[in-house]
């Protein structure tokens, strides 16, 4: 019960300093990931992930997406997205898929073994691992 | 000067002004070429980096993304650039692109900046690097200095042409006006330059210094003018002097040689049939005079006495005397010279001859007077000392000659007396003595008398001679006698005077014993009387 008031507050006022968590499945040996090499795979430097699997970065809607940018590079989204125009325009790479909610990037998670993703804290079960924890 | 070598040096100044300007003008080009050079040089730089920071966020995101795509846009669009040669971009993850130009430079210092992620984090991705273009550089520095060597020889061309038009109006021209009047000026003339106009400037001042060097250049030649004809009348007359002179004038050498010779000379010395250049250099001495070492003589002594020395001197033809005046003239300039005027005086000589001749001779009977026979004696006398001579004084006089006077006058004493002198005459020898002492005295000095007898001999010859008639006209005969005192020089020391009183006395006694005789003074004093008796008629 304490714990199901705790998840209303906070989701009652989910503005204020959400923790967001980058999950992979759980069936890979990873036992997490730095900043960097999250920021590499979800900008499409790096495509492979430590453990040699092809890397399938998923993206969410807004404010999520804002606010998970923002904590991995300390950068606006908006200059994200500049960015990523820029490659789009020479046709040689595209940004992370972009998945409707939590529950669809778990479940993506869950039956791709490369895919990694990114949910607010809340969400999170066993069935995922957490790989890093961004605030 | 002439107008061409006046437009020449018109012309140099003209060339000169020219070629320092065009000098100057390469000068100041080529080191704006270097100075553009240099700047556009560093221009470059600074326009190549502001080109990489124009895109290096482009270059950051290929070399982040490792996206060849993008770079190859980022260098083709710097190579756009006329001042890019070469372009590069290397990323860490192994994106290596280069880009350049076709063109063959020597290669310049490359610019080149590190890329860093966009994303915040300080990771170095990679590195852009571009190289200038030299040419470019050159270019822009020879497009530079050419626009500037135009636009300075412009400047400096009109310029110089602008110095030239005033140096030339404000200088050169006012000058050939000057020099051209003063070239048409002759010296000493009345003629100046004319003023400048306008302000006191140095040309003003050369135009007012010039005059006053004419002004003193005209006094001078005047005065000079003046000072020249003053000197040239003085040596005309001196001239006129030394060749219309009635004395030769001369100049003799150290050795006696005729140096230098007015006309005259010839003349005087009596050779005028040589004109007195042909005489020059000839030993004066030998050249007329018939005593020539009379003549080297007078020229020692000018010598000797430092001082004027002169002579009579006989010429050798016609025999002309002539007058010498003869001193010595030392200077340092001619040497030791004699100067030396000679004039006739034959007629002087002559007059003097013959002047001497009326003193010393009777005019009557043409003996000689008592002083002339007086200074003979005396001579004679000094002579004997010499001499083994003696002098015998005989005193004569007529008798009767009063009567002969008193009768028929004093036209027939003088004839009578004529007669008797010429008589004495042919009695003695031409070495003896015969002389007038007034009226009807007579004097006869013998000389060279072997002894008594022969004076003996001598007296009553004369005695005889004078007896004889005197025929003074056709039907007039007159006879005279004559009384003789004879007087022998005893001695050294007897005077003349002595001499004539004894013979006085010896002649007195004759007369008291009747006339017509002669008496001789022996040596112990006594008078012997004899008397030429067949004459007593």
């Amino acid at each position: 019960m304490k714990t199901f008031l705790i998840a209303l507050l906070l989701a009652c006022v989910p503005a204020v300093r959400a923790e967001i968590l980058v999950i992979g499945h759980v069936k890979n040996n990873i036992e997490n990931l730095t900043a960097k090499q999250v920021q590499d795979i979800y900008l499409g430097r790096g495509r492979v992930l430590p453990n040699g699997k092809f890397a399938l970065p998923l993206d969410q809607p807004s404010p999520l997406r804002t606010e998970f940018y923002e904590k991995l590079t300390g950068r606006p989204v908006e200059q994200i997205n500049a960015y990523w125009a820029r490659i789009m325009f020479t046709g040689q790479a595209s940004p992370p898929q972009q998945l409707p909610s939590d529950e669809v990037v778990m479940q993506t998670v869950r039956e791709n073994e490369g895919a990694i993703g990114y949910i607010n804290k809340t969400s999170v079960d066993k069935t995922v691992r957490i790989l890093l924890e961004l605030d | 000067m002439n107008a061409g070598k006046k437009r020449y040096l018109y012309h140099k100044l003209a060339k000169s002004v020219f070629w320092v300007a065009l000098l100057f003008s390469a000068c100041t080009s080529l080191l704006l070429f270097i100075t553009e050079f240099r700047r556009s040089s560093e221009k470059t730089v600074v326009m190549i980096n502001q080109l990489l920071d124009t895109v290096e966020n482009t270059a950051a995101v290929a070399a982040y993304s490792n996206n060849r795509s993008i770079g190859e846009d980022v260098l083709a669009g710097l190579l756009r650039n006329d001042i890019i040669h070469e372009a590069k971009l290397d990323s860490t993850q192994g994106l290596a692109l280069t880009r350049a130009r076709s063109t063959d430079v020597p290669r310049q210092a490359e610019i080149s900046r590190t890329l860093y992620s966009p994303f915040g984090d300080g990771e170095v991705i990679g590195r852009l690097s571009a190289t200038p273009e030299a040419q470019y550089n050159l270019l822009e520095a020879r497009h530079s200095a050419m626009f500037s060597a135009l636009n300075s020889s412009a400047l400096i061309g009109l310029t110089a042409l602008i110095v030239l038009l005033m140096v030339r109006s404000l200088l050169s021209r006012p000058l050939m006006k000057v020099s051209d009047t003063l070239h048409a000026i002759k010296a000493g003339e009345q003629e100046r330059l004319e003023p400048m106009p306008g302000n006191y400037d140095e040309l003003s001042r050369l135009v007012e210094d010039i005059n006053g060097l004419l002004e003193t250049l005209q006094e001078k030649f005047k005065s000079e003018h003046a000072l020249r004809e003053e000197i040239e009348a003085i040596e005309q007359q001196l001239r006129n002097i030394f060749e219309t002179t009635s004395a030769g004038i001369f100049v003799l050498d150290a050795a006696g040689k005729l140096k230098t010779a007015n006309p005259t000379l010839s003349k005087v010395i009596a050779l005028e049939q040589s004109s007195t250049e042909a005489l020059l250099g000839r030993d004066f001495a030998d050249l007329a005079f018939a005593d020539p070492d009379r003549v080297r003589e007078l020229i020692r002594l000018a010598e000797e006495r430092k001082q004027t020395v002169a002579r009579d001197l006989r010429l050798k033809n016609l025999g002309n005397w002539v007058h010498c005046l003869l001193s010595l003239q030392s200077s340092v300039l001619t040497g030791k010279n004699f100067e030396g005027v000679v004039y006739d005086i034959t007629e002087r000589v002559a007059a003097e001859t013959s002047v001497r001749h009326e003193a010393d001779h009777d005019s009557l009977t043409g003996l000689l007077r008592r002083q002339a026979a007086d200074r003979k004696l005396i001579s004679l006398m000094r002579g004997q000392r010499d001499r083994d001579d003696t002098l015998v004084l005989c005193l004569l006089d007529l008798d009767r000659f009063k009567e002969i006077n008193d009768t028929h006058g004093h036209d027939a004493g003088d004839r009578v007396l004529i007669e008797v002198a010429e008589r004495f005459q042919s009695c003695v020898r031409a070495s003896d003595v015969v002389a007038r002492l007034g009226g009807d005295e007579f004097l006869i000095g013998l000389v060279n008398c072997a002894s008594l007898d022969h004076i003996r001999q001598i007296a009553g010859d004369i005695v005889t001679s004078i007896g004889r008639p005197i025929q003074l006209g056709p039907e007039l005969g007159v006879e005279v006698g004559v009384s003789i005192g004879i007087c022998v020089e005893q001695d050294s020391g007897q005077t003349l005077e002595a001499m004539y009183k004894a013979a006085d006395r010896a002649m007195y006694e004759v007369k008291r014993q009747g006339r017509n005789g002669f008496a001789m003074v022996l040596a112990d004093g006594t008078i012997a009387v004899e008397k030429i008796v067949g004459n007593e008629q």
